[in-house]
């Protein structure tokens, strides 16, 4: 037979496959459909055509519009449409891979003139196409109720399309994932509580993992966040959320709520997982049907994750309600025994294989002690490491209590930049280097090796600038003291009370008056507040006497126990378009649209510049 | 034709197929006996292409039908229990096997539906499990395979059934030189439908024959004597089973009837008589020499 009878028998096996696997779900692609247009279109037709009843007594601009319609996009799909899509994935799964978990159906369908690629393929590509077409539907019907109303389509189409691709990938994704699952099962409820082992324990573990470490190792910090690709990474119910996440709940307008690195992830480990699961189906036994596992390494790595997760986790909670090292130890080994246990039995459908089984929980133990040991002894360094003084161009502090700067955003609510004091005068770069060094001696000789320690306390992280263009970051916890009138000490010290530090520590350093829209003045001991919006001048007057005031320690931002009684609240422009100056550098030059929050500041009346320009305005009246 | 080469196929550590060899040639209806848990059933699943033989080979025509399209055209598998997709009519299932097997005959699946008292609109899964057999049965031959293989396809058939079956294959084979290979319990229905068959036990082949050259080439030999000679006496017969009762003799022996007549009356018998074996009294009594018999399993 020549390669190309070959891949035309090929081709025609997979196109049959495809349309009887089609055929097979059309019903289940139907209710999909009308299931996602309930979900999404019908709903949002709903806050339209009310949206549309209450304008009589307010003017809706089409911004207005676009703005009702994205969040409506945005809160519909993330509540509803994805969820739906992931259980759909999971119905589909069963009914298209089901087939390899029963000896009948496994005769039926391996006996047929039909390659291994091209029907495990054709099913593949089935499944897609029972997800995608309501998926697509619904998002043109959405398109379409968007144009008949004033909304700006031009603006958010590519919002629209981020959300509808996401979507689609994710579901890919997942479907590939029960895919995999469904070649390395014997069976389909162990396919079922694989995918659902995996997609909870992987999450968990990272978390875990990095609690764990960071309360061993002093100064760890992973960067480890809820918006770390990390995170989610082998998760796909857990990273479908995630974009949703990132943006919060309102829409504020942008191109893609994903970021460029989930989107490239993920396609790469659809691929990963396609290959794979193409490869093992072809290496498959037909007997393999209704028995424990095809390929046991899925089952081995979900039941390390399980038993990981339940260990530490355990572990950890009994250690922080008692502060006892030992109770840490009794929770993991009581935690993971049980875990290993009953993820035995229930892969294994009883106890039989338990003995056996030790073995697998013998490597977890192993690779926990390895990382207990590492952690413990400083991680090679990684404890006492600081840089040389003359290798550092600058440093960044994020002190609970003395950083009050805040988050500039773009217009997809990414963050583009922190106002973190950053110190770049050598006296001040000093000082903090000899904090860190006594830091780092005092942890080595509290004990060492290193005990579990809750991280309690509020955080201290210090981000070394290299010249090289590397960065190093460390985090501290530190209960924080007290003075007789509730103002916290820094363990700073001096370096917080700084110009240096002060400057670069608040967002009105940065600021230029134009970008003031208003400002509200009010009482902490009353509810209600006045809103003024001066002109330029006032604008610039109120900046440099605000400024003055933070510099002289008499303006605060309300984090301290004894701050003063009035507050200014300075809401800013929105979007912002930044004009040359500290902001548009701190940003890189950054020439697109930027939000900023919102701050309060607080002051004490009859101190302070501040105070003197208000009684001069009469704005405290 | 079909050659299996030293097949071997192992579950875990038992053997299912240890190393068998024997082949079945085009247009020939073979029929498959065995104990339970002889390997028959993975005999045919591995000649079907649904398992991969763990050692040797299995070939039709020169080639492996394990993960070969072109070869697995060709040949059609109805197991003990036959799967059909969910909520199918035969209709529905007909449809499915037609875009699949390129030699599918529609006028002879009409036929077929003409000939068994089955509806092809209703859904299989109701049906009887006599009747879904039926169903198998027509898909099969509608697909119009050169090698029918069937697993205790004669399960749940009425009598009537059984001799239509028989009938439609044995016209297949007639007319196209289909080759059927059958696998069975039931030897009365093997009997007359078999030109060869093949005795598996343990995963190996015991023996295997041409039906006719088997029946005549072992015999039942009933005989009286007065008085019984020694049974040293019957060393130059080949025998497999000795019964004595007071006076009657009843022996197994290999051998034609004629050699085996001429060697009992040499011997001075008062009567003697010599019956051919039913295929299931040679079942039994080849499985007796195997160590496979009643008095052995009791004990």
């Amino acid at each position: 037979m020549t390669s190309k009878t070959s891949s035309t028998r090929r081709m025609k096996e997979f196109r049959e496959t495809y349309l009887w696997s089609l055929k097979k779900n059309r019903g289940m692609m139907a209710l999909l459909a009308l299931l996602m247009f309930i979900a999404l279109p019908m709903i949002l037709m709903t806050v339209m055509a009310n949206t549309q009843n209450r304008i009589t007594t307010e003017i809706y601009t089409p911004e207005m519009w676009t703005q009702t319609y994205m969040s409506g996009i945005m809160t519909l799909t993330a509540a509803l449409v994805t969820p739906l899509s992931l259980i759909f994935v999971l119905v589909i799964s069963v009914s298209l891979f089901g087939y390899m978990h029963q000896k009948r159906s496994v005769d039926t369908f391996h006996a047929l003139p039909v390659g291994r690629t091209p029907m495990i393929l054709g099913r593949l590509l089935a499944g897609l196409t029972t997800l995608y077409a309501p998926v697509l539907l619904n998002f043109m019907i959405v398109f379409f109720v968007g144009a008949s109303y004033p909304v700006l389509l031009q603006n958010c189409w590519t919002a629209v399309l981020s959300y509808l691709l996401w979507l689609m990938l994710i579901c890919l994704a997942t479907l590939c994932l029960s895919a995999f699952m469904a070649v390395c099962t014997g069976m389909t409820t162990d396919m079922i509580l694989s995918l659902l082992g995996v997609n909870a324990a992987y999450p968990l573990l990272i978390f875990l993992g990095d609690r764990f470490a960071s309360s061993l190792l002093p100064g760890l910090n992973t960067g480890l966040n809820s918006n770390s690709l990390f995170l989610t990474a082998l998760s796909p119910f857990s990273a479908a959320f995630m974009p949703y996440i990132l943006s919060g709940s309102q829409y504020q307008g942008g191109s893609s709520p994903v970021s460029t690195g989930f989107y490239v992830w993920w396609t790469v480990f659809t691929l990963i997982l396609l290959a794979g699961t193409v490869i093992l189906y072809q290496k498959r036994k037909s007997e393999c049907a209704e028995s424990s596992f095809a390929f046991s390494l899925p089952k081995n790595a979900i039941r390390f994750m399980i038993t990981a997760v339940v260990g530490l986790g355990f572990g950890l909670l009994l250690q922080s309600e008692t502060e006892n090292l030992s109770n840490f130890f009794i929770g993991l080994i009581a935690g993971s025994l049980a875990a290993h246990i009953v993820t035995e039995a229930i892969y294994s459908r009883g106890f039989k294989q338990l003995k056996k089984s030790f073995v697998g929980y013998g490597f977890f133990a192993a690779v926990f002690l390895a990382a207990y040991a590492v952690l413990a002894t400083g991680f090679f360094g990684y404890d006492t490491r600081i840089p040389s003084a003359d290798s550092v161009t600058s440093i960044t502090v994020n002190d609970a209590y003395t950083s009050s700067g805040g988050r500039i955003n773009n217009k997809s609510q990414h963050e583009l930049a922190e106002i973190l004091p950053t110190l770049t005068e050598k006296s001040n770069i000093d000082k903090v280097m000899e904090l860190h060094k006594t830091i780092t001696q005092e942890k080595r000789s509290h004990s060492y090796p290193y005990c579990l320690n809750s991280a309690n306390g509020s955080p201290l992280t210090i981000t070394y600038h290299l010249k090289n263009g590397g960065t190093m970051k460390r985090t501290y916890y530190f209960e924080y003291q007290t003075d007789d009138q509730g103002n916290f000490f820094s363990p700073l010290g001096d370096v917080a009370k700084s110009k240096e530090y002060r400057e670069t520590s608040n967002l009105l350093f940065y600021v230029e008056p134009e970008y003031i829209k208003s400002i509200d003045v009010g009482s902490k001991t009353s509810e209600s507040s006045v809103t003024f919006a001066p002109d330029i001048n006032t604008k610039k007057e109120l900046l440099d006497a605000l400024k003055q005031d933070i510099l002289d320690g008499k303006v605060g931002d309300g984090k301290t126990a004894a701050d003063s009684f009035t507050y200014l609240m300075i809401e800013y422009k929105a979007p912002l378009q930044l004009k040359d100056g500290k902001l548009k550098t701190l940003l890189n030059g950054y020439d697109g649209d930027i939000y900023l929050y919102a701050n309060n500041y607080y002051y004490a009346e009859g101190s302070g510049k501040t105070s003197e320009l208000m009684e001069k305005l009469g704005w405290t009246k | 034709m079909i050659e299996a080469k030293k097949l071997t196929k192992k579950f875990g550590t038992t053997a299912a197929l240890d190393e068998i060899s024997f082949s079945i040639g085009s247009g020939s209806v073979f029929g498959l006996v065995g104990s339970n848990g002889a390997g028959k059933s993975t005999f045919l699943r591995t000649l079907a292409g649904i398992y991969k033989p763990g050692g040797g080979e299995v070939l039709l025509d020169g080639a492996a039908p394990f993960e070969n399209s072109e070869v697995k055209s060709q040949i059609f598998f109805i197991s003990d229990f036959p799967y059909f997709l969910p909520q199918a009519s035969l209709k529905e299932m007909a449809a499915f096997y037609s875009r699949l097997y390129p030699s599918w005959s529609q006028k002879r699946f009409e036929e077929l539906c003409g000939m068994f008292p089955i509806d092809s609109k209703s859904k299989i899964v109701n049906m009887s499990k006599g009747m879904q057999r039926q169903a198998a049965i027509i898909c099969a031959i509608a697909t119009q395979p050169r090698c029918l293989l069937m697993d205790e396809v004669f399960d749940g058939l009425d009598p009537v059934m059984r001799q239509l079956l028989k009938r439609i294959v044995s016209g297949e084979v007639a007319q196209r030189e289909m080759t059927v290979v059958i696998a069975s319990h039931n030897l009365r229905e093997l009997e007359d439908f078999c030109d060869h068959v093949g005795l598996f036990h343990k995963g190996g082949v015991v023996f295997e024959r041409d039906l006719d050259e088997l029946k005549l080439g072992i015999s039942k030999v009933q005989a009286v004597f007065k008085p019984m000679p020694e049974l040293s006496a019957f060393a130059p017969l080949e025998i497999i089973k000795t019964e004595m009762h007071g006076s009657l003799i009843n022996l197994v022996i290999r051998g034609t009837k004629d050699e085996i007549l001429e060697k009992i009356n040499g011997l001075n018998p008062v009567f003697a008589e010599v019956l051919p074996l039913t295929l299931e009294e040679v079942f039994i009594s080849e499985m007796e020499v195997a160590g496979y018999d009643l008095e052995n399993i009791l004990n």
